[in-house]
């Protein structure tokens, strides 16, 4: 079974950081479902922006540790996955395309 | 920046702009530079938001701020260069721009009309000559003491002419009362006919508080189309039955009216029947030299006069609904059209005579408003100037000082 691109893929994600990334390597970070592999990741990127992705590498994001007042929680856990993109190609991150 | 204007109407001008792209992108570059210093977006520390992003984000907004702050600057501009002088807020019709491009713009904005002034000076007019007799003066005193009268309650039965409230309970033929069809708290006056032949007439000699049933002949112009002209029989139940009392005319009438005695009110009575004459003249001259002309006014300007008849039709009337807007539009459009056409003739006619108001007179006129109000010259000059009403005495004494000169221009007949 296939899974749907866009519930493979949750959103893409803006910083600083990953804007460095994306105009001298040509990678966009985004947050993905945690259960998948890098070959659905790049499938799925294919598929929703039109591209050739080259690579993809993942992380596995701790959940940070938010307190309440006395009460201590737990943001989920979560994947973060680097995208790099055959040269030539983009993604505009605002518009989707 | 290249502008265009083409006149689509004498009162009209349509203003095409186009501003060349690099002036309004170092406009564009300036608040871009200024957002990117200050804005804070999630992900990014203040100031390092980069040029891409901040156009992606706010680049819409940012965009739309430089051009309403600059497009009135344009249009000012344009206006000054062109020499128009708006006298109502430009209509921005259409903005063409994207980044990088030229701005296209158009716009209206509507001018006094220029104004042919046909023949204004040695117009020949009549005054009627008056003299006021006692017998004039007393029938204005007639009319003012029917204008001043109560309306008072009286014990006795009623008579003709006098006012009766009633409730009215509508029945058949044979006198059974019909549900739902009863009138409380009606007024009339006896003898008035108003709800058919002898209606109240039938009512004379009631006293307050009596029963009195009533039959008749409905008038053939009865609002209910179904009952008119017909039989009719009511029960009316008498509450009051009222006479209209007129005050005396003495000393007492004369100072509640806001004069010093009976002689005083009596000789400004006269006075004003001799001051007709003048007035008349003065309406009949601005009459026919508005009459000789035909322009088309200004559509801002019907609008600003058909408001102000809105508004005080609403000020007047306690119930909002009753004030049909559209209907009172239509109404006064006529009104509004010769009243607006008088005064851009007058403005015009002052500007060729050259006539310009002082700043004595004005001052004059002030003194004169301060010392009813009980204050000050400069105060009252600091209000009017705060809430606009100094430029309106000011184009009145204008257009006063223009009627004046064609008086004294005119070729008067006595009568």
């Amino acid at each position: 079974m296939t899974k749907d691109p866009r519930a493979i893929v949750s959103r893409p994600l803006v910083t600083e950081k990953n804007h460095v990334l994306q105009e001298e390597q040509n990678k966009y970070v985004f947050e993905v479902a945690r259960d998948v592999n890098k070959l659905e990741i790049k499938r799925a990127i294919e598929e929703i922006f039109d591209v050739q992705v080259e690579s993809v590498r993942t992380l596995r994001m701790k959940g940070k540790v938010k307190r309440l007042g006395r009460f201590e929680g737990r943001r989920p856990d979560w994947k973060k996955a680097i995208v790099k993109l055959a040269d030539g190609d983009i993604i505009d991150l605002y518009t989707g395309t | 920046m290249n502008y265009t204007v083409s006149e689509p109407k004498p009162w009209k001008r349509v203003l095409e702009i186009e501003v060349p792209s690099d002036a309004i992108q170092s406009e564009l570059n300036e608040a871009y530079a200024r957002y990117s210093r200050e804005v804070r977006l999630p992900g990014f520390r203040r100031g390092r938001v980069p040029l891409s992003v901040l156009k992606a984000r706010l680049g819409n907004e940012i965009r739309a701020e430089v051009l309403e702050k600059k497009i009135p600057e344009y249009l000012n501009s344009a206006h000054e260069r062109a020499e128009i002088k708006p006298i109502s807020r430009p209509v921005i019709e259409e903005i063409e721009f994207d980044e990088g491009q030229d701005l296209k713009l158009r716009a209206s904005v509507e001018v006094k009309p220029a104004i042919e002034l046909k023949q204004y000076r040695d117009l020949r007019v009549a005054r009627r000559t008056v003299n006021a007799t006692d017998e004039d003066v007393d029938e204005r005193l007639e009319r003012l003491r029917e204008r001043y009268a109560s309306v008072v309650r009286i014990d006795g039965e009623a008579e003709k002419d006098h006012f009766i409230r009633a409730d009215i309970q509508h029945a058949d033929a044979s006198g059974v009362p019909i549900i739902g069809r009863k009138e409380e708290n009606q007024f009339f006056q006896v003898g008035s006919g108003r709800l058919g032949e002898g209606f109240d007439t039938q009512l004379a000699g009631v006293r307050a508080d009596e029963d009195r049933t009533v039959k008749t002949t409905l008038p053939s112009d009865y609002p209910d189309e179904d009952l008119a002209g017909q039989e009719a029989c009511f029960i009316v139940h008498v509450h009051e039955v009222l006479e209209r009392q007129l005050p005396e005319a003495d000393d007492d009438f004369a100072v509640d009216i806001g004069m010093e005695s009976l002689d005083a009110l009596k000789q400004s009575i006269r006075e004003e029947i001799e001051r007709e004459p003048d007035l008349e003249l003065r309406r009949d001259l601005v009459t026919q030299i508005v009459d000789a002309h035909d322009f088309e006014v200004p559509e801002s300007m019907m609008t600003a006069f058909l408001d102000q008849v809105i508004a005080d039709a609403r000020r007047s009337t306690r119930d909002q609904d009753q004030v049909d807007e559209n209907a009172l539009r239509q109404e006064y459009r006529p009104v509004a059209n010769s009243q607006i056409m008088r005064h851009l003739i007058l403005d015009a006619i002052a500007e060729h005579e050259g006539l310009e108001v002082g700043e004595e007179e004005l001052d004059e006129r002030l003194e004169a408003v301060a010392s009813r109000g009980q204050a000050s010259v400069d105060q009252v000059r600091r209000l009017f100037r705060e809430n606009g009403r100094l430029d309106r005495i000011e184009a009145d004494l204008r257009e006063e000082k223009v009627v004046e000169f064609l008086v004294e221009h005119a070729d008067i007949q006595t009568e």
